[in-house]
């Protein structure tokens, strides 16, 4: 399944209103302005995915990941470099250390901003297509998540995967990860196109 | 876990038990109650939105730990910690029903406790860390850590330095790589034994030992190495580990060395400064690198006015005028070089006050233990050279004295003997014409005494060169045989007077000729064989010759002068030749005699190359033994048969009756004493000459010149070589250098060699001394004459030749 340019632009849009919830959530959660940004989001085709998933691998050292089904199914992953999911945990949990080295207590952090932000984030495009999806509970996940990407038959689960840059703007500092959407139902383009007819999405704002 | 479930409208539905003992609320007391009316602090936000997402997405919410924000405010008050439970709390939707969430609450306090703990401990483990590391980085010593098997665990900057490896390389290595051999092999060895037995002997305590850097040298150190025992957690093991703390002792050894070297110096020097001080001299001692003084002694010190500690800083180059350093270099090399032990030199020193004095210096190069040094002698010669200036100065008066002693006596030889020319000169043509026995008589008296006083003259004359040394004798060649006749024939006159035979005899084979001086044989023989004749009142006087045998290659020709006399007395023998002493006083009375010829003939024959000896009888007679040098005979003729020895004997006193021998000759005489004017010119006149006088050089030369122009120069010109306006030599070297070639014979007072080479060098062919002798100068005269009529004639003929063909 691929998608159309716009579709691409109204998906990116319907994130970006999710992020902002959780933008809101977590400058409340710590009480400091946080800043958080999806700029854009790309596509994944299937020859690119050996590729990305090496990618993935080799930089996404802490993730996120939370499943969902329903309407549609899949698995939203929120990921870092370890030095800036060691810093974000560090600077939104307010723990003091000097060691990079991720512990339980900086786990749990990034657990929770995981959770606020992936719930937002899927929550807006469930809203936003009028659907009704049921979660899993967050788990983090190392690098060997992407290294299962490469499972004979995995490809053909994905039909499609979304990734974007995120950028996570906290006082002076700068966090950048990435979020990785994969949508193993093949219905993600009809949903789209329920939504963008106009009567749709005024609907869906309103709410 | 603690677990509750509520409504949308946060209405709690249920509170389970562990739940009710945190927070000591009942199940009773919480059922059916809102969460909020318990826990007012979950109205904010960060609750409310997200429980409010939970019953409205139906996504899970997971709150995590944090003590600022708990979800429940539990307290805690057991011993891990004081304050609050930290929880984590995950709220889900529940079942199909989707109307209640559930809300389960886990305790994770003392996991995160622990967690914290950790990371407190951590960072004190890392300061810790750092503290020590800083301290190793800074230390000056090297500090170097092995394990049980030797191994090297750490290794601090400045160890890096010490031995010249880089922390990286050594780390893991044995320590041993750090020790030369043999240490290295048995350092294993050692350290086992301590860990079986631990019995230090190294450990505790500091020495020192020799270790290696990287590059192969080794070098002292001082090591102290303590141990370490840790425990390792959860374990019975000890884990031992050793540390060693070193510090480089090169430089101390070094700087040591340094000092022992020089407290050695100055034991050294002390010791023998007492010996130095005691000499006279000025002594030094500088160090033959830096020039420094080391030690000079007392004497050095007083004399110029420094002190020891101002002569360390000084060098040589500062004590001398002359010395630049350069000159010195140049100066102490042969020394340096070992060509010369020593040197000596003569320079000016400067004294403190800048002063000078002159001093002599010799120099040697020593060794001062280890050093290599220079001692100098020095020796203040002010005083000497005050002392040789002033014998120069006596010598340089004595000299001229001497020299105006000799010119005064050359000037009144000269003064005398022209007067005394004159004197016997014309006693001489008085005797001519007198005619009266008392007045031939009266005149011969005076030419008896004129001649003594002449022979006076002459003999002091000769005395003085002698004494003087400057008596010079010829090296020519001359006839022994005629030499021998010619004073036979001399004193033949003296010798018949008295009776007495004269004669000559010769022994052997005698060379033709010799090389002497004839005029001094002739002297000396004179003198002698005249004595003889004097002494002698009836018998002969002989001549005997003879050659003496070789004596290495010198022959030499003896001539005996034996007489039948009265005989001289041993005891006399050695007066007799002192001036002006004979035999007796009385001899002289009787006798005449001036009292130097024996003196003179004595000198004479040792100028000669001879002896003079002397042999005698009173009563009987006495022997005269004179020897000369005949020079080298390689190429003489000897002559055995004497008979016809008879040289050119040429008998002047026969000449009357012929014809005049200098018959119509013209000659010219340059001459400016009026008096030897006449003398000389009546002389010449009796010979049959026409004379033409001229009374300075000048006029000789212009008369000379105008007649060899005319066609009829001169045949002879006789000239005086002292006279005014132009003196003889230039008149001479005048005229030769115009082309005049005949005859000139000088006319000179002064007799000595050098005066007799001056005239011939000035162009005369021949010198005649005053006073003059008549028959020589005529002889001379004719002698000259003929030979140049001769030489032309051979000219005219060579000449005319090529006319003829």
């Amino acid at each position: 399944m691929t998608l159309s340019e716009n579709e691409l632009d109204v998906l990116l849009e319907i994130i970006n209103i999710g992020v902002g919830r959780a933008s809101k959530s977590l400058s409340e959660m710590t009480g400091s302005r946080i800043e958080l940004s999806v700029p854009n989001i790309e596509v994944i085709g299937r020859n690119g995915f050996v590729e990305m998933s090496e990618k993935l691998e080799s930089t996404l050292d802490q993730s996120v990941l939370q499943s969902f089904q329903g309407d549609f199914s899949g698995r939203a992953v929120l990921g870092f470099p370890t030095r800036q999911a060691f810093d974000l945990a560090r600077i939104v949990g307010g723990i003091e250390v000097t060691d990079v080295e991720m512990d339980d207590e900086l786990f749990g952090v990034l657990e929770e901003i995981g959770n606020i932000f992936l719930n937002n984030v899927v929550g807006s495009i469930a809203n936003m297509l009028d659907c009704k999806l049921s979660y899993m509970l967050p788990e983090l996940c190392s690098q060997k998540f992407f290294k299962g990407l490469l499972k004979p038959g995995q490809p053909e689960k994905q039909s499609l995967a979304l990734i974007a840059d995120t950028s996570f703007s906290i006082s002076e500092n700068d966090i950048s990860g990435s979020l990785i959407l994969f949508f193993e139902t093949n219905n993600l383009k009809e949903l789209l196109f329920k939504a963008s007819n106009p009567s749709g999405i005024v609907h869906t704002i309103q709410k | 876990m603690g677990i509750c479930i509520i409504d949308e409208a946060l209405t709690i539905f249920s509170w389970n038990k562990i739940l009710s003992r945190w927070t000591c609320k009942s199940y009773e007391v919480t059922i059916r109650s809102s969460l909020l009316e318990h826990y007012p602090h979950l109205r904010s936000r960060r609750f409310l939105d997200r429980i409010q997402s939970v019953f409205e997405n139906h996504q899970p919410c997971l709150f995590s730990p944090s003590i600022k924000h708990p979800f429940l405010p539990i307290p805690l008050d057991n011993e891990h910690s004081d304050g609050w439970m930290l929880q984590k709390t995950v709220i889900e939707i529940l079942g199909d029903q989707k109307q209640f969430a559930q809300i389960c609450v886990s305790d994770v306090t003392t996991q995160y406790r622990q967690i914290q703990k950790l990371r407190i401990e951590k960072e004190q483990h890392r300061l810790s860390r750092c503290r020590t590391q800083a301290i190793l980085d800074c230390a000056a010593d090297a500090i170097i850590t092995i394990n049980e098997n030797g191994l090297i665990e750490e290794f601090n900057r400045s160890a890096e330095q010490m031995f010249g490896y880089k922390s990286s390389e050594l780390l893991g290595r044995n320590i041993n790589v750090l020790m030369p051999s043999p240490i290295r092999e048995e350092h294993d060895g050692y350290l086992k034994n301590y860990l079986q037995t631990n019995k230090p002997s190294v450990i505790g305590t500091g020495r020192e030992v020799l270790a290696q850097r990287k590059d192969g040298t080794t070098f002292p150190l001082f090591l102290s190495v303590s141990e370490v025992v840790m425990k390792e957690k959860n374990t019975t093991e000890k884990i031992r580990r050793f540390t060693g703390i070193m510090r480089d002792l090169t430089e101390e050894k070094r700087r040591e060395s340094e000092l022992k070297a020089a407290r050695k110096d100055a034991e050294r020097l002390s010791a023998f400064g007492l010996i130095l001080d005691r000499s006279l001299n000025e002594i030094y001692i500088f160090d033959a690198e830096t020039f420094r003084f080391v030690h000079v002694n007392k004497g050095a010190q007083e004399n110029t006015g420094y002190t020891m500690e101002e002569y360390r800083n000084l060098s040589p180059l500062e004590i001398s005028l002359d010395y630049a350093p350069d000159s010195v270099m140049n100066l102490v090399e042969p020394l340096r070089n070992g060509t010369e032990d020593g040197i000596k030199f003569t320079t000016m020193h400067r004294r403190k006050d800048q002063s000078h004095y002159p001093v002599e210096v010799y120099l040697e190069a020593a060794h001062l233990g280890p050093r290599q040094v220079y001692v100098a002698v020095i020796l203040d010669i002010t005083e000497r050279q005050e002392v040789e200036m002033e014998l120069r100065q006596a010598s340089e008066n004595a000299l001229c004295a001497d020299r105006s002693k000799s010119e005064f006596l050359a000037n009144m030889s000269h003064e005398i003997r022209t007067p005394m020319t004159a004197i016997l000169g014309f006693n001489d043509i008085l005797l001519e014409n007198l005619v009266k026995p008392e007045n031939i008589d009266a005149a011969e008296t005076i030419k008896r005494n004129g001649n003594y006083l002449i022979n006076l003259i002459n003999d002091i004359l000769d005395l003085s060169k002698v004494e003087a040394g400057k008596f010079d004798v010829e090296c020519i060649e001359c006839s022994p045989l005629s030499l021998v006749n010619e004073v036979i024939s001399l004193l033949k006159v003296k010798a018949n007077a008295k009776n007495i035979l004269i004669s000559s005899r010769f022994e052997g084979a005698i060379p033709k000729t010799i090389m002497s001086d004839p005029t001094r044989i002739r002297q000396i023989l004179i003198n002698i064989a005249g004595n003889a004749i004097k002494f002698t009142e009836s018998g002969s006087v002989e001549i005997v010759v003879r050659l003496l045998a070789d004596v290495d290659d010198e022959p030499k020709l003896q001539f005996d002068v034996i007489d039948t006399g009265i005989g001289i007395p041993d005891d006399k023998i050695e007066n007799m030749f002192l001036p002006f002493t004979q035999a007796d006083n009385s001899t002289t009375r009787e006798f005449g005699g001036t009292g130097l010829g024996l003196t003179i003939c004595k000198s004479l024959v040792k100028l000669l190359g001879g002896d003079l000896s002397v042999s005698s009888k009173p009563g009987e007679g006495s022997k005269f033994s004179i020897t000369v040098s005949t020079g080298p005979l390689k190429d003489v003729v000897p002559i055995k048969d004497h008979s016809e020895s008879t040289a050119k004997c040429v008998d002047l006193q026969s000449t009357g009756g012929r014809e005049k021998p200098l018959q119509n000759r013209r000659i010219l005489l340059a001459e400016d004493g009026p008096d030897n004017q006449r003398l000389i010119s009546w002389i010449l006149k009796k010979e049959g000459a026409k004379v033409v006088v001229a009374d300075n050089g000048q006029i000789a030369f212009d008369l000379a010149s105008k007649a060899n122009s005319d066609g009829c120069p001169f045949d002879t010109i006789l000239m005086d070589m002292h006279m005014p306006l132009l003196d003889g030599y230039e008149a001479t070297r005048g005229l030769r250098n115009s082309g005049y070639t005949s005859t000139i014979i000088a006319l000179t007072a002064l007799s000595m060699v050098e005066d007799r080479q001056k005239c011939l060098q000035a162009g005369c062919d021949d010198f005649a001394t005053k006073p003059i002798d008549r028959k020589k100068l005529i002889g001379m005269i004719l002698e000259h004459i003929e030979r140049k009529e001769d030489e032309r004639g051979s000219d005219i003929q060579s000449k005319a030749q090529p006319l003829l063909d």
